[in-house]
């Protein structure tokens, strides 16, 4: 045994010695250290110059700032053409004008401010915004080598353009909609919705691409400034193998209450994916029918826990006397949180509606004592 | 060679291999966190977040806060919250069994009035004493609930049952919010289309002589005093660098207990906040992550570097160490209810990569640093030491640990440079050369006796006596 552990012990012992003297050697270590010593103090004075010229650039910036933004502030209040000219030929503007000419740095700020301003204001002040940026022929210095940009430029270059209003460019754009990478993809979808309003859409018609939770929200706050709604091919994006074109689709439809597409929807509440089903309830009982609270009564059974209890609350809105069976029924689940939906549907739908729950349980008992205070309470 | 010479030489070995393999491990941390970080910057150059502020179509949010004896603060803290940038939200504030005058202050300042509502109790909790609403319309998305005390998993608990919306951001009522911090949690639970974002967490900044008006953040200064100081750096390090490049493996541990969001249903389905553990925020994470791989459901954590909550940090030694105490208990808890997942392949990057990273280098690493510093200084008096040879060792750790520091304080000037002036800049970079003599022993100790804690059985969560904001 002895002559076992000792053996072991030298063994290791000489693998040790090895790595000490081959690999990890004080020599290497000592070298290794140095390396650290001057990566820090190079860092550190990396951080000291970075902040120097920060501060420099910002205070540059700042200067040409305020001159920008004079600049734009009277051609955003010129009330013609020769009053735009006049703005344009002022001295100081020259030089200004002269940098712009000169310099990428100064190029890109006013495109940038101006391509703010655009998005901000409409009407008049909008118009002498892109007259200068003609005029100045910035388009050309905007799209300057755009297909040979990284992506996050190119989306940036795709928002300016939608500011800008450059109609020009819209096929460009579009085929972007269906781009492999996500963020240029979803700027290119919310530029051309920006320019073509409702139009702009048509994406839809194509994408495979899925549409995110974030992207349907600016789509339909991009779609709020526009006034005509308009369907498109809206029954065919609730036929979509992409979920979240369906799942878009049905939001429109509650967001403009679309009722010619009732029986689409009613269609979408036996959909596949319990997701969709779960939309469709919503959807659909911001286009009801007398028939829809019996239609949803019918599904009921065959959805998820959060679907039922949408329903539930859907039927506060919608629910007529006649749901009063099936909300009764509701009183014997044995969650709670059910409960207190179908007591809150059954009394928002009928005052006479509380008379009928005392009569199925003890308004004593918990959790009826703490429901029934609750309700009135509300009430 | 004789067994001592062994046993000397195998622990020198052991320990280098161990730094060489944590070193590694940081490069690898640098390495993901700047390729996260740089994905993160180039989206924001063009995301307004403001879309969802005031939309009626964004989700609806249950913030819960736990407040315990926050008298000090909580008028504040509740002010604060109920002007957070996001329409859609309801504020539940929940006072566990506080000693001081908490629920009292917030009953006067929100006209608030006992009513009777129903609490689905899907979580056991400690009993509810009563549940307030405010009779100002101005204050209707407060709720307040009086409960006995249970600890804190237990006053988070109680807020899930209470909340009736899709996300919950759990918070420390001590917290004071960025203007748009809700926004910014919120917004990685809608872009994900692919996977089920459960979870998300921001940046924690010290707010520590920070200027404070009305529950907002006026101005931020680098902490006066030294141990908070130590710890904007020790944060900025553990936020900027660890937890990105964790959010870009998908293999964070942790979202941290002072501000984090979670998907409400994936945390009831998980069953809540574990009480019977004091590093509650780290188990429920491990937990929602371990219910979603069981269930073959695709799910990611990520995480936001922008500083989206700024909170107290300890300011005393006292202090500071029951917290740290508090904290390696709570990993050894952690890991311990889920030591099934260790070098697990079925847990994906969580087995393989995550827990035993925390195994090795979160929770040995105080008791490897300690213990080898205990053998080094027996060594020594016995004569078996080859000093030179430990010299080196310790310098090439050192300066490493430097090196790491440095680039941290490099990344927070490269990205969002809360500290404008150059001098504050400077003193970080002091802080971290003075961080190993006068901070880390302290906190390594903290943490031993922490595993030493453990082993006795010692829950308790340990009393954070606050000084309160620097408010003008």
């Amino acid at each position: 045994m002895l002559t076992f552990l000792n053996f072991n012990l030298s063994s290791i012992g000489k693998s040790i010695n090895y790595l000490r003297e081959n690999i990890f050697t004080e020599h290497v270590l000592f070298d290794i250290t140095i390396f650290f010593a001057a990566a820090i103090i190079g860092i550190t004075g990396f951080i000291f110059v970075y902040l120097f010229r920060k501060e420099k650039i910002a205070k540059r910036k700042n200067i040409l700032q305020a001159s920008i933004d004079n600049f734009i502030g009277e051609i955003a209040i010129s009330e013609s053409e020769n009053e735009l000219i006049q703005v344009v030929s002022n001295q100081d503007y020259q030089n200004l004008l002269l940098q712009v000419q000169h310099s990428k740095f100064y190029r890109k700020m006013l495109i940038n401010e101006l391509s703010e301003t655009s998005r901000k204001f409409r009407g008049s002040t909008m118009t002498n915004v892109l007259w200068l940026f003609k005029k100045l022929d910035l388009e050309k210095q905007l799209l300057k080598n755009f297909d040979k940009k990284k992506w996050h430029k190119k989306a940036k270059i795709v928002q300016q353009i939608s500011y800008l209003h450059l109609n020009s460019n819209i096929e460009k754009i579009f085929s972007l909609t269906n781009d492999r990478n996500e963020s240029l993809r979803m700027e290119a979808q919310i530029a051309i919705v920006k320019m073509t309003g409702f139009d702009g859409l048509n994406f839809l018609d194509n994408v495979i691409y899925p549409i995110s939770e974030w992207q349907q929200l600016r789509l339909i706050e991009e779609l709020s400034s526009h006034i005509e709604p308009k369907a498109g091919n809206i029954i065919e994006w609730l036929k979509s193998n992409n979920l979240t074109v369906v799942n878009f689709a049905l939001r429109l439809i509650e967001i403009y209450r679309q009722y010619d597409f009732y029986n689409e929807v009613a269609i979408c509440l036996s959909h596949p994916s319990i997701s969709i089903c779960s939309r469709a309830v919503i959807t659909i009982s911001t286009i009801s029918k007398e028939t829809t609270a019996d239609l949803l009564i019918a599904h009921y059974d065959t959805y998820n826990e959060s679907t039922q209890i949408t329903i539930l609350k859907v039927l506060q809105v919608i629910g007529t006397e006649n749901q009063f069976p099936f909300l009764l029924s509701i009183l014997n689940h044995h969650d709670d949180t059910y409960k207190l939906q179908a007591v809150k549907a059954i009394t928002t739908i009928s005052k006479a509606g509380i008379e009928k729950i005392e009569k199925v349980i003890d308004k004593s008992l918990f959790p009826w004592n703490i429901i029934l205070s609750q309700i009135k309470n509300v009430a | 060679m004789n067994i001592t010479d062994h046993i000397f030489h195998f622990l020198a070995l052991g320990i280098l291999i161990y730094s060489v393999t944590l070193l590694l491990f940081y490069m690898l941390i640098i390495i993901y966190s700047i390729s996260e970080m740089k994905l993160y910057f180039r989206k924001s150059s063009f995301t307004d977040y403001n879309i969802i502020a005031s939309s009626e179509f964004a989700p609806t949010v249950s913030i819960l806060a736990p407040a315990y004896n926050e008298e000090k603060n909580i008028i504040e803290n509740v002010r604060s919250l109920l002007a957070v940038h996001y329409n859609n939200i309801e504020l539940i504030v929940i006072n566990d069994g506080s000693k001081d005058n908490s629920l009292q202050q917030l009953i006067a300042a929100y006209n608030l009035v006992k009513v009777p509502f129903l609490v689905n109790e899907k979580i056991k909790t400690k009993p509810i004493l009563g549940i307030y609403k405010s009779s100002n319309p101005v204050y209707h998305k407060l709720i307040v609930i009086d409960k006995i005390n249970g600890g804190k998993a237990d006053a988070l608990n109680t807020g899930i049952n209470v909340a009736t919306n899709k996300y919950i951001v759990c918070i420390d009522a001590d917290c004071v919010l960025e203007q748009d911090a809700m926004l910014k949690l919120i917004k990685p639970f809608l872009e994900k289309t692919n996977k089920r974002v459960i979870a998300t967490g921001g940046v924690i900044r010290i707010a520590n002589s920070c200027e404070i008006r009305n529950g907002k953040l006026i101005k931020v200064h680098l902490p006066r005093q030294i141990l908070p100081r130590m710890q904007v750096l020790e944060y900025i390090r553990a936020f900027m660098l660890g937890r990105m490049a964790w959010s870009r493996m998908n293999g964070l541990l942790i979202i941290s207990g002072a501000f984090g969001a979670f998907d409400r249903e994936i945390a009831l389905k998980a069953g809540g906040y574990n009480p019977e553990t004091v590093g509650e925020d780290m188990e429920l994470i491990v937990r929602m992550r371990r219910y979603m791989h069981e269930h073959n459901l695709p799910y990611k954590v990520p995480f936001i570097p922008d500083p989206l909550c700024w909170t107290e940090a300890p300011a005393s030694y006292k202090i500071l160490g029951r917290q740290r105490n508090r904290w390696t208990r709570g990993t050894i808890e952690t890991l311990k209810i889920h030591k099934k997942m260790f070098f697990n392949y079925h847990f994906g990057i969580l087995g393989i990569l995550s827990y035993p990273y925390w195994f090795f280098f979160e929770l040995l690493a105080p008791m490897i640093e300690f213990s080898g510093f205990a053998l080094l200084v027996i060594f020594a008096m016995m004569g078996f030491v080859a000093w030179h040879f430990f010299l080196y060792l310790l310098a090439f750790i050192l300066f490493f640990g430097y090196l790491y520091s440095v680039f941290a304080i490099l990344v927070e000037v490269l990205t969002f440079n809360q500290y404008k002036k150059r001098s504050d800049i400077l003193k970080l970079i002091l802080v971290a050369f003075a961080e190993p003599i006068i901070f880390h022993p302290y906190v390594v100790l903290a943490a031993v006796r922490g595993n030493i804690d453990f082993l006795r059985k010692r829950k308790s969560w340990g009393e954070m006596t606050r000084q309160g904001f620097n408010s003008k």
